[in-house]
């Protein structure tokens, strides 16, 4: 027997049953949860966006008035400054509805991302999108080693427009030994934004 | 707190369809964990939408091309618990009868696994969920030439057991 085109569709079907294996835990409440955390997210972004937007406005009025009612005084409305800010967040409730599978006690890591970035290219001109516009990603896990990446397909442009970034992953590892963890997220964005990093020390019991 | 029709709705809906897309997501991550990871993933990005979703003839349809998307989207820069084999298998599954010997089945799930990541969602695609190329298509985003393209070359590293180096450093284990 060969690879062909019907063989390998039975030994798929064959090998995705081995996922019913796993089909004790009821995933329900923790969709909920995760949906829940993604909106407020969502919420708490346009919140600071809407924050920032009133920032703009109260300086306008304190620096002469309604801009409307002086034309000849309208301040040029400011650049937006680029950032990056990285956050960590132990998610317990999820990590709990992991089984040990043999390979530690699991632990869950929600890494989120807020800014606003210089867009980067590739070598075709195109687009880098999301976290892609990060020149390198990198996730420590003491004393393991790290995942993610220390190079980009897509490279800086000098003068590019900046870009929003926000999103939100999980991740999961697995802890050999109870006791404390540190983990360091570190995300270097194109100049002049540079490296930015986070820690976060998980206690496993 | 109170469940709306629509959320009780979303639910039913969870419980009768997670087993089978927990089968797809595994093809698509080579392991449980990282499976059930996709999965919720997908069901939480729908939640929001299931007012609209549920409605569709196939509510799997729109979940497959959220699983598909997350997939290829940001697992492909941070994969936190997969595992890269560097011992893929020499000489490839070509030869060998998939479909009756457990030890080949884990062959295959080697290989699909050291497929880059569009080239491992074609093939499953095309010959697990048996979608059209034009449909894998619609799934993933790309062209029918790119179907063609990634699905060729995903079968052809399978046959081989060849696959490229994955590029992201593992931790130790």
């Amino acid at each position: 027997m060969n690879l062909s085109p019907d063989a390998l569709d039975r030994a798929l079907t064959e090998l995705a049953e081995r996922a019913d294996l796993d089909e004790s835990v009821d995933r329900v409440p923790a969709i909920h949860h995760r949906a829940r955390r993604a909106a407020t997210v969502r919420l708490a972004s346009v919140a600071g966006a809407l924050a920032a937007v009133a920032a703009v406005v109260a300086i306008t009025l304190g620096a002469g008035g309604l801009p409307f009612t002086r034309a000849d005084s309208v301040p040029a409305k400011p650049a937006p400054k680029p950032f990056l800010t990285v956050g960590l967040e132990s998610q317990e409730e999820l990590a709990a509805g992991l089984s040990d599978r043999g390979l530690g006690t699991p632990v869950v890591v929600q890494i989120t991302f807020h800014g606003l970035v210089p867009q980067m290219y590739n070598d075709a001109g195109e687009l880098a999108t999301g976290t892609d516009n990060l020149l390198s990603l990198q996730m420590y896990w003491d004393p393991r080693g790290w995942d993610g990446r220390g190079s980009s397909e897509y490279h800086c442009v000098r003068g590019a427009p900046l870009v929003k970034m926000d999103n939100e992953f999980l991740m999961t590892t697995y802890a050999f030994r109870a006791g404390t963890h540190p983990i360091t997220l570190r995300a270097t964005a194109c100049d002049p934004v540079g490296e930015v990093s986070e820690k976060l020390s998980l206690t496993v019991r | 707190m109170s469940v709306s029709p629509a959320e009780s709705d979303f639910d039913s809906y969870v419980r009768a369809s997670g087993p089978r897309l927990k089968r797809l997501s595994f093809l698509l991550t080579g392991d449980l964990d990282t499976a059930e990871d996709l999965l919720q993933s997908a069901y939480a990005k729908v939640l929001p939408r299931w007012a609209k979703v549920g409605d569709y003839d196939n509510p799997d349809a729109y979940m497959r091309r959220v699983m598909v998307s997350i997939r290829t989207s940001w697992w492909r820069r941070l994969r936190g618990r997969e595992v890269l084999t560097a011992d893929f298998p020499r000489g490839g599954v070509a030869g060998r009868d998939l479909a009756v010997d457990v030890g080949e089945l884990d062959y295959l799930l080697t290989g699909l696994r050291a497929l880059p990541r569009r080239q491992q969602v074609a093939v499953v695609l095309r010959h697990y969920c048996d979608l059209s190329e034009a449909e894998t298509a619609t799934v993933m985003g790309i062209s029918v030439g790119g179907v063609k393209s990634q699905t060729s070359k995903g079968l052809a590293a399978l046959r081989v057991g060849h696959a490229p180096s994955p590029t992201i450093e593992e931790p130790s284990r």
